[in-house]
């Protein structure tokens, strides 16, 4: 049951990523702000999305920028944070 | 007959009428004697706020004191410019008032800057000595200059009282570095006059208070941070330092302004707009209800955003928002558009001149007038010295002795900012665009030719073209299209991140045999552009 939840998390981000940065290959660990194709406006437009898409809030202890980083590492940030809360 | 006589009254408007700006301020003092003026009378109020801690006026007086003191003991005079590299921090204050109460003028590096361009800077400025702190990183400095770490507890000893002042008006308060087109950034001089009638004009125009506190966000090597370090403590009213880093949140510009009770701050405008797509319809608005006025600059504002403030902030908390322009060569700011609260408008001009400064567009040597397109330039008390060591260059900017024909009226000096602009009928500036090809990306001034003739020095390239364009509403990419097709792209990505800060690397890297030409022999940047 939760793996299949993770995957529609993950699906649902993935999606997210791939109409809003111009990437051609794009693989789950590759970090979007280290390659160069997202920059911290676009960290902010994905915070504002995720919190309205998996309705979670977004604190200041979470502004690590690791946890925006990666399709794996969102998916992780957002699956913790909604089983937080 | 007739119509010279209205061409006339037209040329009379644009240079005079519209440029009524004459205003006292207190040209005959340094920034640090308003300081002191108000550490007399209010000692002990607050000065900074940084993570939950806090200065007095007192306090932060006598430790830039106990700096100064120590500056003038290894040399310091008027004018000796002195280098200061710190995170967020009490110590960027300290350092930063303990330089001008020396008699420095400061000099604004990043921390995060690649150490080759740090080098390039301290070398360039000569600065003798450098203030920092233990947790920056300072092994990758090359030079032989004094380093001083300003947590250093020994630092604070000994005699704390104001020093004696041996600064004119006319010194130079401050040096920033900004892109430089020919691959070297340039260090541009402002002088305690420029700084005091900015901050004059600030006050008169938006006053403030003691009950006031500035949000301090911008990095302090952009000019935007020179009103949000200073304005306060000329006033009598607080500073809260945003914590390092944290700029580029929402999450901590809200929890900041609700727990600071914050009433001042700055963004600049492609950040504002996605900070208000963060905080719309939610209850986020609520938390900034302190804030009294937002000022914007370093990017052309869309009305879409006004629109959008005035739905967000203006509606629920009666915010107003401000829209600023100017280029780091004339002090911060030169004019100003207060953005209207209710009526929608089709464009947003970058306004009317400030306190004693004056507009003329000007193209061919030739006075536009209404409505005519050419290049902004800028007279009055905000105007730069120049360039550091950048005589040529300051002499290609700095325009003396200009004749305007036919009005019997000569402009003593003028900097061409570059920028294409007009007037409209009723005395405010609309902005059109650049001459060169300078470009902003989140409100930082890039030269593209830095980054092509940074690229052109790396072996084996026969030429570059670099050029910036939007992928989406919040990202916007720099292309380097480079020469021969046989070059490793990871090779030159890896001699660059040396040279240029992370904002100014390309983002995407086009191999060809040789570049497109048009007709003329020029290189086809237009072409390029569409197929990037």
């Amino acid at each position: 049951m939760t793996t299949l939840k993770n995957v529609s998390e993950k699906e649902i981000i993935k999606e997210y990523l791939f109409e809003n940065i111009d990437l051609e290959e794009f693989e789950d660990d590759l970090d979007i702000f280290e390659s160069g194709m997202a920059n911290s406006l676009f960290a902010i437009q994905l915070m504002t999305y995720l919190e309205k898409e998996f309705k979670i809030q977004i604190t200041m202890d979470d502004l690590n920028i690791e946890n925006y980083s990666t399709i794996n590492s969102i998916t992780e940030f957002v699956i913790n944070k909604k089983n937080k809360e | 007959m007739a119509q010279s006589h209205s061409i006339d009254s037209e040329i009379k408007k644009v240079t005079i009428d519209f440029n009524n700006t004459n205003f006292e301020y207190n040209k005959n003092k340094t920034i640090i004697q308003l300081f002191e003026e108000q550490v007399e009378r209010i000692p002990l109020a607050d000065a900074v706020i940084c993570n939950n801690e806090k200065l007095s006026y007192k306090e932060l007086n006598e430790k830039s004191n106990m700096i100064a003191r120590f500056l003038r003991a290894e040399g310091v005079k008027r004018e000796t410019i002195i280098g200061i590299m710190v995170d967020r921090s009490f110590e960027m204050m300290i350092g930063i008032f303990g330089i001008l109460k020396a008699g420095g003028a400061y000099l604004p590096i990043s921390i995060d800057n690649p150490s080759q361009r740090k080098n390039q800077i301290i070398s360039d400025s000569k600065i003798p000595i450098l203030l920092t702190k233990s947790n920056v990183n300072n092994s990758d400095i090359s030079n032989d200059l004094k380093i001083i770490n300003l947590d250093d507890e020994d630092m604070y000893i000994g005699d704390d009282s104001n020093l004696p002042l041996i600064n004119k008006p006319t010194d130079i308060a401050y040096v920033i570095y900004t892109s430089g087109s020919t691959g070297i950034p340039k260090g541009v001089l402002i002088e305690h006059y420029s700084l005091i009638n900015r901050l004059n004009w600030m006050q008169r125009q938006y006053p403030i208070s003691e009950s006031d506190t500035i949000l301090q966000k911008t990095p302090y090597f952009f000019d935007v941070s020179v009103w949000e370090i200073f304005w306060w403590s000329v006033i009598g009213a607080k500073v809260c330092l945003l914590k390092h880093g944290y700029e580029k949140y929402p999450q901590a510009i809200i929890e900041t302004v609700e727990k600071e009770n914050v009433s001042i701050t700055h963004f600049v405008p492609s950040m504002l707009n996605a900070f208000l797509n963060y905080i719309e319809d939610s209850e986020h608005i609520k938390r900034l209800s302190s804030l009294k006025q937002v000022f914007v600059s370093g990017e052309a504002l869309s009305t879409s955003v006004v629109n959008n403030f005035n739905k967000t902030l203006n509606k629920n908390n009666k915010t107003k928002l401000a829209n600023l322009y100017g280029p780091t060569e004339a002090t911060v700011d030169v004019s100003y558009f207060d953005c209207p609260e209710i009526e929608s408008i089709d464009k947003v001009p970058i306004g009317k001149p400030i306190d004693n400064t004056s507009f003329y567009i000007i193209k061919n040597d030739e006075l536009k007038l209404i409505g005519e397109e050419g290049e902004l330039c800028i007279a009055g008390d905000g105007l730069s010295r120049g360039y550091l060591n950048r005589p040529e260059l300051t002499n290609e900017k700095f325009v003396e002795d200009f004749k305007i024909d036919k009005l019997n009226k000569e402009i003593k000096k003028f900097y061409k900012t570059g920028d294409l602009a007009c007037w409209m009928p009723n005395g405010d500036v609309e902005f059109l665009g650049r001459i060169d090809h300078q470009v902003k990306i989140r409100g930082l001034r890039i030269e593209l030719g830095e980054i092509e003739s940074r690229i052109r020095k790396f072996e084996g390239i026969t030429d570059c073209i670099v050029l910036a364009k939007n992928s989406s509403e919040s990202i916007t990419l720099i292309y380097a299209i480079v020469t021969p097709e046989n070059l490793i792209q990871k090779e030159i990505a890896l001699y660059l991140k040396d040279y240029l800060p992370q904002y100014m690397l390309p983002n995407k890297y086009v191999f060809l045999n040789e570049l497109p030409l048009t007709n003329n022999g020029k290189v086809n940047r237009k072409l390029l552009e569409e197929n990037c």
